[in-house]
This record gives C-alpha cells, structure tokens and sequence, in this order.
C-alpha cells in the first residue's frame, strides 16, 4: 500500500466511524422512545414488560409479558457490564475514612 | 486533611459522612439519615415491618405491587446476578439463615453447637420476575430474598448522591460500613480512603491508601461478620452454587467502581468466584486488591500500587 492509498483508507476509516456514530446515536435515541412507550403502554393495561434481569421478555408461566418486540431490564442501570471507576495513590495522612469489611 | 465529618451508626453498621464545605455537613447527614432509614424500612430481612418482610410472609409464592424503593433495590440485585453470572445472588436468604445468620449480626451468638449443612445450591435469582413499570414483583416458591449484598451499597449511592443534591457546590463522601460512595465535586486531591480488611479499623499513618474522586470502593471480607458453630468458622458470604460459606483463596476483595453498588457487588463475586476472580476482574477493567488467606496482596485493574502517585 502506498502512503496515499494508505491516506485515502484512512479517510474511509474515519468517515465510517463517523456514519456508525451517528448510526448509534440514533439507533440509541429510536431505542429509547420505543422502550419509554413500551412502559406507558404497560402501565396503562397493567401488563409490565417481563424482567428476569437476562434483557428478554419472558412467556412463561404467570408472567405477562408485552405483545412487543421490545424488551426492558430490571437493572438499575441499562449498562451490561459493572460500571468502571479509577483510583490513585493516596496518603494515609489525607485519608478521611476506611474501607473494610462490615 | 480533615473534613467536617459525622459518624453515627444504621443498618446494623457505621456511618461515615464527610463533606468539603462545614456549611453542608448537616445538611448532607439529614439526606444520608433519612435514605438509609428509607432502605431499612424497604429491604432489611431482619424487621418484621420491613417491606421486604411484608413480602415475604407466609409461604410462598410471592408476589405483589411494591415501592419505588424496594423495586430499585431488587432490580440492583437483580441485575448484580446478572452482571457476576449469578455469584451475587438475592436468593440465598435461606442458606444464611440456615448458616444461623438469623437475626441483626449485632445479636447472632458468636458460638453455638454443631448445625447441619447441606450443600444446596440456591435456587436462583431467575426466580424473580420483577416487572418495572408496574413495580410488580413475582417470587417463585421457596425462595428468601436477601438484599444484604447490595442493598447496602445501593443506599451508599443514593445517600451520596440526594445529599449531593442539596449542596450549592461542594462534594460529600457516604460510608456505610465501609461501602463508600462519593458525590459532588471532590476535593482537590480526591476523596484519600485507606484500605483494611475491617472498616471499624483505625485510620494508621502505614496504611494503603487511595484516592477516588468520583463512583465507589467497597470491601468485601471474611474476616468479619463470622460465628462459629461445633468449632467451625462460618461467615456472612454465600457461594450460590453451594449454598455455604463461600471458600476460595481471598479473605477480603476491594474494588474501585463507577458505584458503590457495582464495587460491592464486583469485591463480593471475587470472593465467590476464587482463583477466577483475577482475570475476571481485570477484564472488566475493575481496580481491585486482593488479599489471600495468607494476607499476600494481588493488585488487578488498574489498583495503583502503594505509593505510586502516576495513575
């Protein structure tokens, strides 16, 4: 490859990134609203979308379940992964309070 | 560095709160108060007026509309199972209770005679169906729904966060019993925690620290919450697949998160899931530390070492 078709495939990487950005943004957005009506349309017929924490709706049972595509999760975070944090070095002549077992 | 503080006791536990402005102190303690009055009052298996009791009454199953609260709470246990492939599990309220963690831990006699215990996996957080919009909650048959795992951590975060709330700027830190949660704007070089395997432990000038400066750090440890029952050690953490106290090589896990109820949760499943618990962890990017039954430490995650000042 030369360094201007090497250019060139840059500048499609990146107009692709850009596409699938804006691809899930709004992905994310139409989500969002169709989850939201979802639940106002559950809470109006008193059906409730299925939620055994695994993201899909379930039939089984007594459950009732909505008549959509749709699914909804009982996490308290829509993420499916534990949330991340980040720590430094600290001063045990700063710290102010302890972790530890209870 | 000393921050206007105010510790006091709830949950069976203590309570930390510090603030960086003295003028939000109280403030912040009225907001911490009232979150963890409103979760005991929701979660705790140890009030027969608690909802959760309520809940649970009677045989089983169970099912019914429930608060806001308690709905948040279930779906923070729910979705920690999910997230750890069922290590932190809410249905092992039997197999504590069976442990003969039966009542507040301040009044679980430290010894006791031999019991008997099986080894019977739980039956499996699959078993409830909560239905978010209407709140509806449906408990299968021979479940007892334990929210210990993270209900605490959960009031942590809202604690922090509803105090944080209410300050015109400034940040607040909520410890209850060592699971940490900070809110707001932090000081200028972070919130400084030292690490021990018992949060009752003394602030020492050797300890390992760390600062954060937004999310969570919890521990998860069992050296604490133990009994003995015929000569055996028992403690407070439960391996779902067995139903007993959990084994494994860590004693105590901490872990830094975006949330305390992420950190609990992931410091709890170390413990459950053992040897896998390293790898684990650092693929899910956690800052960890681990200490084995022998006390040697194993930092995973990004956890800085001690007197490392780059990360």
């Amino acid at each position: 490859m030369t360094a201007g078709e090497r250019r060139i495939a840059i500048a499609e990487r990146d107009r692709a990134l850009l596409l699938h950005r804006k691809l899930t943004v709004s992905s994310g957005v139409v989500g969002t609203i169709a989850v939201a009506a979802l639940a106002v349309a559950a809470a109006h017929t008193h059906a409730g979308a299925s939620s055994t924490s695994n993201g899909s709706a379930s039939s089984s049972g007594t459950t009732m379940t909505t008549t959509s595509t749709g699914s909804s999760s009982s996490s308290s975070s829509a993420s499916a992964s534990l949330s991340t944090g980040s720590a430094s070095s600290g001063s045990a002549a700063s710290a102010s309070t302890v972790t530890g077992g209870s | 560095m000393s921050l206007p503080e105010h510790r006091g006791t709830a949950l069976g536990t203590s309570v930390h709160v510090a603030v960086t402005n003295p003028e939000h102190l109280d403030g912040a303690v009225a907001s911490v108060e009232r979150v963890v009055a409103a979760i005991d009052l929701a979660c705790s298996r140890f009030r027969d007026d608690s909802e959760l009791s309520r809940l649970q009454a009677g045989d089983g199953p169970h099912e019914g509309v429930v608060s806001p609260l308690l709905a948040q709470a279930l779906a923070a246990a729910l979705r920690a199972a999910e997230l750890t492939d069922g290590a932190v599990d809410p249905t092992v309220g039997e197999a504590v209770r069976s442990a003969g963690y039966t009542v507040d831990f301040g009044s679980v006699p430290p010894d006791g005679g031999p019991i008997a215990l099986e080894v019977i996996p739980v039956p499996g957080w699959r078993r409830i169906k909560l239905f978010p919009a209407t709140r509806r909650v449906e408990i299968a048959e021979g479940i007892e729904v334990d929210l210990g795992a993270t209900a605490k951590a959960l009031a942590a975060d809202l604690a922090a966060a509803e105090a944080a709330a209410t300050m015109p700027g400034g940040g607040v830190l909520v410890s209850l019993g060592g699971d940490v949660a900070v809110a707001g704007d932090p000081p200028a070089e972070g919130w400084h925690i030292q690490i021990a395997e018992d949060s009752r432990a003394p602030i020492t000038t050797d300890g390992e620290t760390v600062a954060i400066r937004a999310g969570g750090l919890a521990t998860s440890s069992t050296t604490v919450r133990r009994w003995r029952r015929g000569g055996v050690e028992l403690h407070h953490i439960i391996d779902p697949a067995t139903g007993l106290p959990a084994g494994g090589p860590w004693r105590t896990v901490s872990v830094v998160a975006g949330s305390c109820v992420d950190a609990n949760t992931a410091a709890t499943a170390a413990i459950v899931r053992g040897e896998s618990a390293t790898a684990w962890l650092d693929a899910a990017r956690l800052p960890a530390r681990l200490v084995d039954r022998s006390g040697a430490v194993i930092r995973v995650g990004g956890w800085p070492a001690p007197g490392d000042q780059t990360s």
